[in-house]
């Protein structure tokens, strides 16, 4: 309640000194990380000053080899902590579980460790500037309280977006002057995001954990129901995160990129994926995909190259083969639609479409629900099971509705519904609380977010685990 | 700045107009209403006259067919149990009832593994919070809970930390909803053992302040009290037993009359197999008939 009133009012009182008000805002980016498990500042901290040094380092270095050997160190060193806090005991698992199909036991002790907070996301945050500066699209910088200040940036800390060095580091360069209309708009943008968080995705949460939870006793339709109210809760918990952030940073008169643009009204999944979890996306498509050669080396390198980078963005939401599976799946989507419906890749821009679209909309919706509902389940053994149950219909579909606990679980459709008429009757603009009575907007949104939040059973932000 | 300080303090504003505006139709919701929880219908109720009520928790409320014992004995009677309701909540619905100028010849209450609890229980009293300026509510929570201000006096404060209780659904159900009859039947549960984890019964060992103030109750107002013990399928300790018996009047147990497995839906709990059985031991044993 106190830290955000308390950080901005300092913030713009030394707006005059960008050092001090650099210095302020990564000393209470630091308290804020802290305040979650101040254990694991330690590790933060690790992370920013080895690429801080190793930037500088790449910057100076003339010969090629070195420069190489140098970024080798910092793609190490930061996806290694990655590794050790986040897959150790995935990995170790697996082994042996490959081992055991051939009768071959190994035994190893899990190493019980907590997951520090938001580590996926600040590493690859912090991986970028060396990235950045190793391929002479950014120069080291020397002022290590600016950096400090772009990595630990409190709105995007934990769940991003993920921020590139070359477009967040220079804003810390520069006196910032407090924009009114910027500060209003991004006061509206935080609002919004909250009604997504604790108005949408809070309440379907409800019901996705009551229909997974019991997964093995409940009917095909009820699963369906499940996965596309676990669709809407997951992009309503992430992207009511990133329209927080990304709206409290234009109070502080920083631009952080655009996360989600929209995705449920793409017509295909290759659209989809350019609309969803932009940062990452993106992220990958420039570090990895593009240096794996892209789509420009034949067939089966372009669908090999689609698969590295699907699988990587499985892993990178969490160690368990669900979500390696979930990847991979997106591969059978796209690359369809890469290869062979070429006419597909030119996407209509959002203020073009119309309900003609609605059909287009409505399968690659399915699509990405069917995948989705995979990466929610809770065991392999689960989420095989999955495809089979989902098209397995039978009776007790009127009881679950209409006799049991379950009833309530319609209600949801409310909150789809109410979601997705705001994003389609504002999606000419960057987010819904703009334009013609962007104030009006906003005061009906407070009073669903009074009416409607769900307070009483805090529920933490999904990508907060990751 | 300065402009973007008055923009928030606009905003401030709104959110307290809209807040002073939602509590008040929640709270004229939840008054107008006679019959969505036992503290409202016993709010409501007013000069009736009972053979008996029983209170307690899901214990009384899952356990006890009144319209079984009705038909029965001839009594005019209530179920008046609440899940999850404690001594606290005993006392306040009792006081209400009571101070209404409501009368009953027999109190059958209910007690077992919550003898300790004399603050509000978190799960039952939430239905009593829209009605905080109730002096018997904000008494009954005062003395227990430090935030009971915060809830009282910040708008709608209340109504959003207990929206999946007393939000919005519950104020929509208060406008539909208002058969005392449909709210009194008794409902049993109708599953068969869904767990068998057996139940903490340990308690300390003292007095409880709550059911001190019931017997005084009972006793100014010449009503016969009578403390019981519901069936239990599994328990940790017995040692209750013994206190019970030592210091509750007319204390019955039976904790063990019903054995077999079939009557339960969990080692807490009674299922309509159960609820029956037992509603017959209860008019046999209990009420003399």
């Amino acid at each position: 309640m106190l830290f955000l009133p308390l950080v901005f009012g300092i913030y713009w009182a030394l707006s005059k000194q960008l050092r001090w008000q650099n210095l302020w805002i990564f000393a209470t980016s630091l308290f804020f990380y802290g305040w979650w498990d101040w254990r694991f500042l330690s590790l933060l901290l690790f992370t920013m000053s080895n690429d801080f040094f190793l930037g500088w380092w790449i910057d100076k270095t003339e010969s090629a080899k070195k420069r190489k050997w140098l970024l080798v160190f910092s793609i190490v060193s930061n996806i290694g902590v990655l590794c050790i806090f986040k897959y150790y005991n995935f990995f170790l698992q697996s082994w042996a579980d490959l081992w055991a199909l051939f009768d071959i036991k190994i035994s190893f002790s899990y190493w019980q460790m907590i997951l520090p907070i938001g580590i996926s996301f600040y590493t690859f945050h912090s991986l970028s500037y060396t990235i950045d500066i190793y391929r002479r699209k950014l120069s080291h910088t020397k002022d290590y309280i600016a950096f400090g200040a772009f990595i630990t940036f409190f709105p995007q800390l934990v769940a991003g977006p993920i921020a590139r060095a070359t477009q967040l580091l220079p804003q810390f360069m520069v006196p910032k002057k407090f924009d009114l209309e910027l500060a209003k708009d991004g006061f509206r943008q935080m609002l919004w995001g909250l009604f997504k968080k604790v108005v949408i995705a809070d309440t379907l949460a409800m019901f996705v954990d009551e229909i997974f939870s019991h997964q093995q006793q409940m009917p095909g339709s009820m699963m369906w129901l499940g996965s596309v109210y676990f669709a809407i809760q997951v992009y309503a918990d992430f992207s009511g995160y990133s329209d927080m952030a990304i709206g409290i940073a234009k109070m502080f008169g920083i631009s952080l990129m655009k996360n989600f643009n929209l995705p449920f009204f793409s017509n295909n999944m290759a659209e989809f994926w350019h609309k969803w979890h932009i940062s990452l996306s993106t992220w990958f498509r420039d570090y990895v995909y593009f240096p794996l050669g892209g789509s420009k080396k034949g067939i089966l390198k372009y669908i090999f190259n689609l698969s590295v980078v699907f699988a990587l963005s499985g892993l990178w939401h969490g160690p368990k083969w669900n979500y390696i599976w979930w990847g991979l799946l997106n591969v059978l989507y796209i690359a369809p639609v890469n290869l062979f419906f070429k006419s597909n890749k030119k996407e209509k821009n959002l203020e073009a479409k119309t309900y003609k679209d609605i059909p287009a909309m409505l399968f690659t919706f399915m699509l990405f629900t069917f995948s989705v509902g995979i990466f929610r389940t809770e065991s392999t053994h689960l989420a095989l099971n999955l495809p089979s149950q989902l098209f397995q219909f039978d009776s007790k579909f009127i009881n679950y509705f209409f006799d049991s606990i379950e009833r309530y679980a319609l209600e949801g459709i409310m909150f789809v519904v109410m979601l997705l008429l705001f994003e389609w009757t504002n999606r000419s603009q960057e987010h819904p609380m703009q334009g013609k009575y962007a104030e009006w907007k906003a005061a009906i949104i407070l009073a669903l977010i009074l009416i409607f939040g769900i307070f009483s059973d805090y529920k933490a932000f999904i990508y907060f685990q990751f | 700045m300065k402009a973007f300080i008055i923009y928030i303090a606009k905003w401030m504003l709104i959110l307290l107009v809209l807040a002073l505006a939602l509590d008040l139709i929640y709270t004229t919701s939840f008054k107008n209403n006679k019959a969505r929880s036992v503290y409202q219908i016993i709010r409501g109720m007013e000069l009736q006259k009972y053979d008996y009520i029983f209170l307690g928790s899901s214990r009384v409320k899952r356990h006890i067919n009144h319209e079984f014992i009705n038909k029965k004995t001839g009594l005019k009677g209530l179920n008046l149990g609440l899940s999850a309701a404690g001594p606290n909540e005993i006392l306040l619905y009792l006081e209400t009832f009571l101070n209404n100028h409501n009368q009953v010849e027999n109190i059958y209450i209910e007690i077992g593994d919550k003898w300790n609890q004399e603050y509000p229980d978190s799960l039952a009293s939430v239905y009593e919070l829209p009605f905080l300026d109730d002096a018997a509510v904000y008494s009954a929570f005062k003395s227990y809970n430090k935030y009971i201000n915060y809830k009282a006096d910040i708008p709608f404060y209340r109504y959003t930390i207990n929206s999946t209780k007393i939000g919005y659904r519950a104020v929509l159900a208060n406008l539909f909803d208002n058969n005392i009859e449909k709210a009194l039947k008794f409902r049993p549960y109708k599953e068969t053992l869904l767990n068998t984890k057996p139940i903490d019964t340990r308690i300390k060992i003292k007095q409880n302040s709550c059911i001190d103030k019931i017997i005084a109750l009972c006793k100014t107002n010449s009503i016969q009290l009578v403390f019981f013990t519901s069936p239990y399928l599994k328990v940790n300790d017995s040692e209750y037993k013994t206190f019970f018996k030592a210091n509750l009047p007319n204390y019955y147990d039976f904790s063990n009359s019903v054995s077999d497995s079939t009557c339960y839906r969990d080692a807490l709990h009674l299922n309509e197999k159960g609820a029956n059985l037992f509603s017959k031991m209860v008019v046999d044993s209990l009420m003399g008939k």
